[in-house]
């Protein structure tokens, strides 16, 4: 790769979307070039600091709400590793950490979602292959994603809160939840979805130590984006499981 | 919310706040999201309207936000810093728009307010849009800098980065090989570096 090509390449180098040879070469190049190393870096700086000086206009106010709205109806996509190779920053200085595989784990896990926050490194590993699953989910443009709240409260970041995934062509279902805390002396946390006005029972949510519960179920029910509710109870444990007793706890209900 | 003027305001501290706040939108806060429309809504708002139509612009403006709560992984700060991602962010939303805007209004770009009502004259050394794209900066400095560059570093700066072309349409109306036009955006960019006062 030559320092023309290289030029090419910066916005998409910025934008982290190269993958794989293109990356390597690049990366190849900008260690071993400092004239383009500098200028990379550079050109995209000055751009941010005109954009910093643009005097701004006012939006109308509705728009923010409605940013927020949408943004709660979407996964965020996961950092990927093919992409998160060692930075290159060393002329404009920066950091130039080399990311252990368990490290670079734990770095998916943990801007994948709050959930992943309370592990200790050791049970990284073990839950790697469910970690995964989480990551292809929520990659996935056909994933459909439900955030699950607190009925009625605020949004708050203390609070308890969950995620269910489900691909429309795939049998797995998975729910995440964070924050929680352990379930009332007898009961448990269960998980239920709503389709064609029938309620469905998904399965019991477990909380570990740091309040995060992950519930992976199979099912052939590829009838996903038909749900019109999700939601958790809090019910006897060992009830029967034909459907919910108690209040809603967390839900998400189709508008 | 506000910045003070002056690029020089744009410190340490402005971006600690900035990386923090991206830091918990990478965690699912969409408050902090809530945070970061606060700050940036306004000038993201700016630009778009020197492109498009506030209709669109409005909707752009909701598309480019939610693309920053979806791909804030794709940032590496190593890399540059967040306002470098998020404009070039900015821009890849509107060019990614504009297209599928304009078949469906069946409208040139031209026609599109703000853009280039005066591309007949933007051969020449001067025109009165890039006035009007440069009276978009609020930092005199800055303004100052890009007065400084030669005329058609400055045109292809103006132009394709805040006036709503890009390199390709600048070319075709310039009649001009894009790789032309490119090479004067990179001499442009280089010249204002050295022209701006050093970034904390
Ligand atoms: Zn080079």
């Amino acid at each position: 790769m030559n320092c023309y090509e290289v030029a090419e390449l910066e916005e998409s180098y910025l934008l982290g979307q190269l993958k794989g040879e293109e990356m390597n070469h690049l990366e190849r190049h900008l260690k071993a070039c400092l004239s383009c190393a500098k200028k990379l870096s550079g050109y995209q700086e000055v751009l941010g600091i005109m954009f910093s000086s643009l005097k701004p206009a006012v939006p109308a106010a509705h728009l923010r709400q409605a940013v927020l709205n949408q943004v709660a109806q979407v996964a965020q996509e996961p950092i990927s590793l093919d992409s998160r190779r060692k930075p290159f920053r060393r002329v404009m200085g920066g950091i130039g950490r080399v990311l252990s595989p368990v490290a670079a784990v734990m770095v998916i896990g943990l801007t994948m979602s709050t959930l992943f926050l309370g592990w200790q490194l050791q049970e990284i590993n073990a839950r790697q292959a469910q970690l995964q699953e989480v990551v292809d989910l929520a990659a996935s443009p056909v994933s459909l994603v439900w955030p699950l709240t607190e009925p009625g409260v605020p949004f708050n970041p203390g609070a308890p809160r969950a995620r269910m995934y489900a691909r429309p062509d795939s049998d797995l279902y998975l729910l995440t939840a964070t924050q929680l805390k352990p379930a009332p002396q007898g009961q448990v946390y269960r998980a239920w979805y709503t389709i064609d006005k029938t309620v469905d029972y998904l399965g019991d949510l477990e909380p570990d130590q740091g309040g995060n519960a992950v519930l992976k179920v199979s099912s052939p029910d590829h009838r996903a984006a038909n749900i019109t509710a999700c939601f958790i109870t809090k019910e006897k444990a060992g009830s029967p499981i034909d459907q919910p007793s108690g209040p809603q706890f967390l839900a998400w209900n189709k508008a | 919310m506000e910045l003070p003027a002056g690029i020089s305001s744009i410190n340490s501290q402005e971006q600690k706040i900035v990386e923090e706040l991206v830091r918990r939108v990478r965690l699912g806060e969409t408050e902090a999201l809530g945070a970061l429309y606060d700050r940036y809504s306004g000038r993201v708002y700016a630009f778009l309207l020197r492109a498009v139509q506030r209709e669109l612009a409005e909707e752009l403006l909701q598309d480019v936000f939610v693309a920053l709560w979806q791909k804030v992984n794709l940032y590496y700060p190593e890399r540059g810093s967040f306002n470098a991602w998020f404009f070039t962010l900015v821009r890849h939303r509107l060019y990614d728009a504009l297209p599928k805007y304009q078949k469906h209004q069946s409208e040139d770009l031209l026609s599109v307010p703000g853009v280039v009502e005066s591309v007949s004259e933007m051969t020449g050394d001067r025109t009165d849009l890039e006035d009007q794209v440069l009276r978009l900066f609020r930092d005199e400095e800055l303004r100052r800098a890009v007065n400084h560059l030669p005329p058609d570093q400055r045109q292809t700066i103006l132009m394709t980065y805040f006036g709503g072309l890009s390199h390709r349409e600048l070319a075709e109306k310039l009649n001009l090989p894009v790789s032309t036009i490119k090479g004067r955006a990179r001499l442009g960019l280089q010249r204002l570096r050295q022209l701006l006062p050093e970034q904390s």
